[in-house]
């Protein structure tokens, strides 16, 4: 991830929206998708991905399952009901919070 | 699809790497394995002269210098929190609507022995609100001593399941218990304590001996299933 602060805040706002469209998903396949949905641009580091998946789990947003794949096993992380309700309060919030921020840095003189 | 899967001892081995970097627990090995395994399966179809060794160190650079430090030390305070959820939780049952009754009996009773014990006749009665107490600190021993073995047996820790022998961190309540057995003498054989005092210590002893209750009989005899509900991998290893 870009050592920004601004990305660091949003990263549990991206592991919900991305657990949103896609169902379940691996930490691996994460950072994977993160890449390549941002043209490269933005990487989330393994340091930080993991503490924000293990505390979303913790707080009840997200369960777990295991299944065995390639000789190991893999992990899966999955919305629970409160972490759909979660994800849509958070994805709301920041809509309006880049709404400020433009209103603010960019204000339309009429 | 890719066709540089990793082989079986290729996978005990980046586990043996993980311990080696101090990720003691194996539900969280098992995860860094799987992500190691993924990266290095990437690194190995993208470049088939690479060592297997030398792309198990290029993905490991990745988690930077403090290595797996900080991921383990995080999931350590995300499942002391919900350690303590659970405890929360199984202690609120025992304010509502049946279990309550358990609860102010409970706060009656001691708070009849107090009353006895404050004339001078019945003066050591007190003790008796301590009897549960020893219990459960003898409880809380063989428990440690079970797990210990249990350790030996299995070979891979859990965090959570070491949360719950643990009793959360370094063993708190224990600590309050055996300081209350030492010094209760102090404040239950206060001479005239109005009784509103003795029905606030009747109170507060009748929460730990709850809070005793559930973290060395309750949650310890419900560790396998907690433990299944937090690991699905506890069912697959």
């Amino acid at each position: 991830m870009k050592s920004s602060q601004l990305y660091k805040g949003s990263l549990g706002v991206i592991i919900l929206k991305l657990l949103e469209d896609n169902g379940r998903m691996y930490g691996y396949e994460i950072t994977q998708k993160v890449k390549a949905l941002s043209g490269g641009k933005l990487h989330i580091t393994e340091g930080a991905l993991y503490p924000a998946l293990h505390k979303l789990e913790a707080e009840g947003m997200l369960s777990v399952e295991a299944e065995k794949v390639d000789n190991r096993i893999r992990k899966y992380y999955k919305l629970t009901d409160s972490g759909e309700v979660e994800t849509t309060n958070r994805l709301e919030e920041l809509d309006a919070f880049i709404q400020n921020m433009q209103q603010l840095l960019h204000p339309k003189l009429t | 699809m890719m066709s540089n899967k990793l082989s079986q001892d290729q996978i005990q081995q980046i586990y043996v790497f993980t311990r080696q970097h101090y990720v003691e627990h194996y539900d969280l090995q098992t995860e860094l394995v799987d992500h190691l395994a993924n990266g290095i399966e990437l690194q190995l179809h993208e470049n088939p002269q690479l060592s297997f060794d030398e792309a198990l160190q290029n993905e490991f650079k990745k988690f930077g210098i403090f290595g797996f430090s900080d991921i383990v030390e995080k999931r350590s305070w995300a499942l002391e929190k919900k350690y303590w959820r659970f405890i929360w939780k199984a202690m609120l049952s025992f304010f509502g609507i049946p279990k309550i009754i358990i609860s102010l009996s409970m706060v009656y009773i001691v708070y009849q022995i107090l009353l006895l014990g404050s004339t001078e006749k019945y003066a050591y009665l007190p003790l008796l609100v301590l009897v549960p107490f020893v219990v459960l600190v003898i409880k809380a021993f063989k428990n440690a001593r079970m797990y210990k073995k249990k350790l030996k047996l299995q070979h891979k820790r859990w965090m959570l399941e070491e949360k719950i022998f643990g009793y959360g961190s370094g063993m708190v309540l224990i600590n309050l218990i055996t300081q209350l057995m030492l010094n209760g003498r102090y404040i239950l054989f206060v001479e005239n304590l109005p009784q509103v005092y003795i029905l606030l210590i009747a109170f507060s002893v009748t929460v730990i001996y709850l809070l005793g209750y559930i973290m060395i009989y309750f949650l310890p005899k419900r560790a396998e299933q907690f433990l299944s509900q937090q690991y699905p991998e506890y069912r697959l290893s």
